[in-house]
């Protein structure tokens, strides 16, 4: 006979919480799954339009001061350029060659003779001719006017010496930018004559690019990562310059276009 | 008598489904909101465009234009540009003599793609005739 006392849950009432409990472990789960999945979309958005706008940001100044676009850029969309290459317009023009004072692993003081204006000789590239430390390149980041002191960008690998000759030339500094891998980098690159194909002849005069005769092409600043997720980027157009930019991450893509008046082309 | 009426479990659920719905809402948002940002900086490189064009332009080629939609793919923009005089004291006559000075501005409009609305951005700028 059944004990009006007994306690516990009958089978029927567990089926039921154990329903209702699954149920909501269910919903929770997926709320919580749904909500990851909105994240990570939103992510590559954000993560590829932030490198869209990077990239654009940084061609656009300098094309918009070039000097003059080497690659052979068509009027029309219809076969354009993938990369792009032109000189560099936003330096002013200074062509100096002495010998330094001494350096440090991450300067080099400059002749006596040396400008005094605090960071003249920002962002030009400065090359060892000879003595110790011969056949560096490296790219001044400040420099002092009162102390001749210039920082560079990265360090010596032979540190110059009162011995070190140096060469600054910012007549013909070229700027190409190229993807490779989903990379879009950035290289500075300048024409002079050489013996040898690789090192420029004494006394280290950059040229034009299109002198005759030919001169070869010697790398200033190697290659250097300017943005990721590019699937495509095209150039087209003359004094105007068109610039298509497809940028792609996982499922997600964005297209972005902008024009270039060029104010010295 | 113990356990709920219908009422009961019929406001119970209600509530519960409202809660769920807002909170889904809120992540949805999130994506929208990304999105439009999204379309945002793609109009803004249009508009910058078009700009960089106009001010390449002769002075005298420098007119308003209608509203006009893009080309794929970037149909969802339609672009307009308003050429008016410069005017910074607002006191010239209504027909606007040559100033040597046009103001313009560039509309990127779109239609945002969930709430149907539509957004734009604008770039104004100054040209001088010299």
């Amino acid at each position: 006979m059944r004990n009006n006392f007994q306690k516990g849950f009958t089978f029927l009432e567990m089926v039921i919480v154990i329903a209702i409990f699954l149920l909501i472990t269910g919903v929770v789960f997926s709320i919580y799954f749904f909500n990851s999945k909105v994240y990570i979309a939103g992510e590559s958005i954000a993560e590829i339009t932030q490198n869209g706008r990077v990239i654009l940001e940084r061609i656009t100044r300098e094309i918009r001061q070039a000097k003059e676009i080497v690659t052979d850029l068509p009027e029309e969309e219809l076969d354009p350029a993938n990369e792009i290459l032109f000189q560099d317009g936003h330096l002013s023009i200074i062509s100096e060659q002495a010998t330094a004072q001494g350096g440090t692993s991450q300067t080099i003081t400059l002749s006596s003779s040396s400008s005094s204006t605090d960071d003249y000789y920002k962002d030009v590239f400065i090359k060892i001719t000879q003595g110790t430390g011969a056949g560096q390149i490296r790219k001044v980041i400040s420099y002092d006017g009162a102390t001749k002191e210039a920082e560079i960008d990265e360090d010596w690998e032979t540190i110059p010496d009162i011995t070190s000759e140096y060469k600054i030339d910012t007549n013909y500094y070229y700027i190409h930018y190229y993807v490779e891998n989903s990379n879009i980098l950035r290289e500075v690159v300048t024409y002079c004559y050489s013996d040898d194909g690789v090192n420029c002849q004494s006394p280290e005069m950059y040229v034009p690019w299109n002198t005759s005769p030919t001169p070869v092409e010697v790398v200033l600043e190697s290659p250097r990562i300017v943005g990721e997720y590019i699937s495509n980027i095209e150039f087209w157009g003359s004094s105007v310059i068109n610039i298509f930019l497809t940028l792609q991450t996982q499922d997600k893509s964005i297209n972005l276009r902008t024009k270039i008046f060029g104010r010295n082309l | 008598m113990k356990g709920f009426s219908l009422t009961e479990s019929i406001i119970a659920i209600f509530i519960l489904s409202l809660t769920i719905t807002s909170v889904l809402t809120v992540f949805l948002l999130g994506v929208q909101i990304v999105r439009s940002s999204e379309m945002a900086t793609i109009a803004v490189h249009l508009a910058e465009g078009e700009m960089e064009e106009i001010s390449a332009a002769n002075y005298e080629d420098i007119v308003s234009e209608a509203e006009t939609q893009l080309s794929s793919p970037f149909d969802r923009f339609a672009r307009e540009v308003q050429v008016s005089c410069f005017d910074p004291n607002e006191t010239l006559s209504p027909d606007c003599p040559n100033t040597g000075i046009k103001q313009v501005k560039v509309i990127v409009s779109w239609t945002s793609s969930l709430k149907m609305l539509s957004k734009s951005v604008e770039l104004t700028g100054l040209i001088s005739e010299n």
